[in-house]
């Protein structure tokens, strides 16, 4: 139902850092091309940019967090958690469909590699061999990313029951875990292209295998960013046990990111399906 | 900004010239992109103009291949990304709050950063008229578009689109939490106005189309420059699964490009009829379908491209299925006006222009979902002329009925209905007169996209070419028209069409910057016209007209 009273939070303030943030894009844009073009200028133009996005980002959420602490008072505490909640929950929607696109490339190119090869096999080999990428790097980086959803449960609970320093210490356990993933997932693929020839470049599967777990490594760095920014903001009194939206949040984000490696393990290491 | 009110900083704090670069204001954000899209509404049709000079005559030299190609691409490129898509988002962030009884949106922040993002993007696109022109079409199918990797354009026209699919995705997730979350106290889901409802239903569209070219996108780029192989079927990929992922986004694209335009005419007809709109709940959920249906029609588009037989059927069926909503919707309009007392004002002419059009566009629509047609007329002019009864004839005609209808809202002053009905009427023959004669064209065989084409198609291409120039010197009419308003500043009531919305009964003509001064309560239903005193109303209207 519609809130009886409307959120005046932000209203008729001018903000200069969606405007900086873009302009940083398209800078980063451009450099991108000249990169792809062998143009010495890109990588500058790609650092200039993604530096002006970082910086108008990281300021853009500094004074988000700033405000919280300053004036949320009646104004805004009710209804901004609604808000927020509703927010990541079509965010993750249109992830999903975002993560469905690979998955359907994988399955359309993997069905489609049968067609002329008549084997499963040849579509996931590597020099003419069947490749097998289920290993002790995927196990432990399971074991991680299941154990962090479970640790950042928990500290939303700790910090709803204000227990803040029980909070800040599962958070630290669920950023370290989070890093961990993603060390795994690049020694996974340091390991995979010098000793076992397996690069985007060697086969359909290999892009589709890259594409896949490069987006949702892109997604678990991210919410390591979001949790450590959390947990940083915590100790300036960011969060606390009636304002915690930002956590509710990210640990929304943080389960999804998880179902969705659960569902990589079982489609692209395992193969169930 | 000073005026408001409501916050802790009534002054802003950046200088003065910021004010537009800077404002996280939903009517201002709305104004630039309304503005920015009729710009590239006039580069999209000096494209358009440019072909249908090459066309005029079976072999006219007036450009070269490449840039006819280029030209093509652009063309389809600017009027779908920088014109109507901005357009929409622009009239959805101004009308939108002021029609749910909210004073924002709900994130005005990331509503700025989708707004710049557009213009980063449709920078980026720009670019493409000075450094090589994309050569692919709009659809930038594989493998033309991965052929040659030296083609700066093609790779401008990617990184340019993913610019514009974030600001979308961006704008989609506003749409949707305000509307959800920022109603007025009694505004119930079933008293929303169909302009909401088809905001509602865009938004959705919006984040669940646009991950899809977001991801094709990505694929091309890394095909093309990092070696990677999806498409190209040396190596094992296939142009087909290229088809699919974009005809994913695709499909419920053209469907994000004409439900605003079905909330806008449902908006008009009413106020105009000074009736109720006929079978309300029914208008709401025919445009969910429609939104449902269009997320699995998209290999329509590819019957003649091979895939499984046993798929082609129910793709068939279902694009069916959807004109009985669609259909629902214009007899709809149609028993609005019954009996209705109707005030032909311009923005009900556009209305009545649209019903026309886009009821020829969807009957062209049905023809060519029927495989064994498509198969013999896919990819000719018959397409083309397709296409475009439902996008000019439908999205573009309901985007003018919305801005001779809310112009009054956003300025205060109330544009000249003698330039209006001028501007219609040049617009809806000239477009009749270009794109009627595209189905003869393309039933005669003449394929889509050529430089040249058979003396057979000679006259026919003429007169399309005639239509076009007509079409776009009118519009020629509609910015004089702007021009002489806005040059006169002569104040109308700030309700000229007496409409019972809540954006004209309760906000001020041009609306304060927190749209209300006190949040509304709704009581009633919208289109609440002819209760209790039908009379009375009518004539107010008359009084005001």
């Amino acid at each position: 139902m519609a809130d009886s009273k409307p959120h005046y939070t932000h209203l008729g303030h001018s903000n200069p850092w969606p405007f900086v943030a873009s302009v940083g894009m398209m800078v980063g844009v451009f450099g991108l091309l000249f990169t792809m073009y062998k143009n010495p200028v890109g990588w500058m133009l790609v650092v200039i940019g993604g530096g002006l996005f970082l910086i108008a980002v990281f300021t853009w959420l500094t004074t988000m967090i700033r405000e919280d602490i300053s004036e949320a008072t009646e104004h805004t505490v009710p209804e901004f958690p609604s808000i927020g909640k509703w927010m990541v929950g079509f965010l993750i929607l249109s992830e999903i469909f975002l993560f469905g696109a690979l998955f359907a490339t994988y399955f359309y190119l993997r069905n489609h590699d049968q067609v002329y090869t008549q084997s499963l096999d040849h579509f996931y080999a590597v020099d003419g061999k069947k490749f097998e990428i289920w290993g002790l790097v995927p196990i432990l980086n399971t074991i991680f990313l299941v154990s962090s959803s479970v640790t950042v449960h928990f500290a939303e609970e700790a910090l709803r029951h204000g227990k803040k320093s029980v909070f800040q210490i599962l958070m630290a356990i669920t950023v370290v875990l989070g890093a961990l993933f993603v060390g795994g997932q690049v020694f996974e693929y340091f390991n995979f292209a010098t000793n076992e020839h397996f690069t985007p470049q060697t086969s359909t599967f290999g892009g589709s295998f890259y594409t896949l777990t490069t987006l949702h490594g892109l997604h678990v760095f991210a919410g390591v960013l979001v949790l450590s920014s959390i947990l940083i903001g915590s100790f300036f009194h960011s969060v606390s046990a009636k304002r915690h939206i930002a956590l509710t949040v990210a640990s929304i984000y943080w389960h999804f990111v998880d179902v969705i490696w659960i569902i990589l393990v079982a489609v692209i290491y395992l193969r169930f399906i | 900004m000073s005026e408001t009110h409501t916050t802790d900083h009534p002054h802003s704090s950046y200088p003065a010239w910021t004010n537009w670069l800077f404002t996280t204001d939903a009517k201002k954000i709305g104004f630039v992109y309304m503005i920015m899209a009729f710009v590239y509404f006039f580069v999209g049709g000096a494209c358009a103009g440019a072909i249908r000079i090459q066309l005029a005559t079976p072999t006219m030299n007036f450009v070269d291949g490449v840039t006819y190609n280029g030209l093509v691409s652009m063309h389809g490129t600017v009027m779908i990304f920088l014109w109507v898509m901005p357009f929409i988002a622009g009239i959805i962030n101004f009308v939108m709050p002021l029609q749910i009884g909210a004073r924002d949106m709900a994130f005005p922040r990331l509503n700025a950063m989708g707004l710049w993002l557009f213009n980063a993007g449709a920078l980026v696109l720009m670019a493409t008229f000075f450094l090589g022109m994309p050569q692919a079409g709009w659809t930038s199918y594989a493998p033309l578009s991965i052929l040659d990797k030296k083609e700066i354009g093609m790779d401008l026209w990617i990184l340019g689109i993913q610019l514009l699919g974030i600001s979308s995705i961006m704008s989609g997730l506003n749409f949707i939490v305000t509307i959800i979350k920022l109603r007025a106290p009694g505004m119930t889901i079933f008293r929303m106005p169909l302009f909401v409802w088809s905001s509602l239903v865009v938004g959705w569209l919006m984040i669940l189309a646009m991950p899809a070219i977001a991801v094709t996108l990505t694929e091309v780029l890394l095909e093309r420059h990092f070696g990677f192989t999806f498409f190209g079927p040396a190596h094992g990929g296939d142009p087909i699964l290229y088809q699919h992922l974009f005809w994913f986004f695709g499909h419920p694209e053209v469907y994000i490009l004409i439900m605003p335009a079905f909330g806008i005419i449902s908006e008009v007809i009413p106020v105009f009829s000074r009736k109720p709109i006929f079978g309300y709940k029914l208008m709401a959920w025919s445009m969910i379908l429609i939104a449902f249906l269009s997320f699995l029609l998209w290999a329509h588009h590819m019957f003649a491209s091979g895939m499984d037989p046993r798929l082609t059927l129910p793709f068939m069926i279902l694009t069916m299925i959807i004109g009985v909503p669609t259909g629902v919707k214009m007899f709809n309009w149609l028993a609005t006006m019954w009996k209705g007392k109707i005030y032909l004002q311009t923005p009900m002419i556009f209305a009545l222009g649209f019903l026309i059009t886009f009821a020829i566009g969807g009957f062209g629509g049905i023809i060519l979902a029927s495989i064994p047609i498509d198969l013999h007329i896919t990819n000719t002019y018959f397409v083309v002329g397709h296409m475009h009864y439902v996008l000019f004839g439908g999205s573009v005609m309901a985007i003018f009925a919305a801005v001779y209808f809310w112009f009054p809202k956003m300025t205060g002053y109330r544009l000249d209905e003698k330039l209006g009905i001028w501007h219609f009427v040049f617009t809806f023959l000239g477009s009749n007169i270009t794109f009627l004669p595209m189905h003869w064209l393309g039933m005669l065989g003449m394929p889509r996209r050529v430089l040249t084409y058979s003396a057979i198609y000679a006259s026919d291409n003429l007169m399309a070419t005639i239509g076009g120039f007509i079409m776009g010197l009118a519009q020629l009419i509609l910015v004089w028209n702007w021009w002489i308003t806005l040059k006169k500043k002569e104040k109308c009531v700030e309700n000229p069409w007496n409409s019972k919305g809540l954006e004209w009964t309760h906000a001020s003509s041009p609306p304060r910057p927190d749209n209300f001064e006190e949040i509304p309560t709704v009581t009633t239903d919208p289109y609440d016209y002819g209760v209790p005193a039908p009379a009375k109303a009518a004539k107010e209207a008359k009084a005001h007209g």
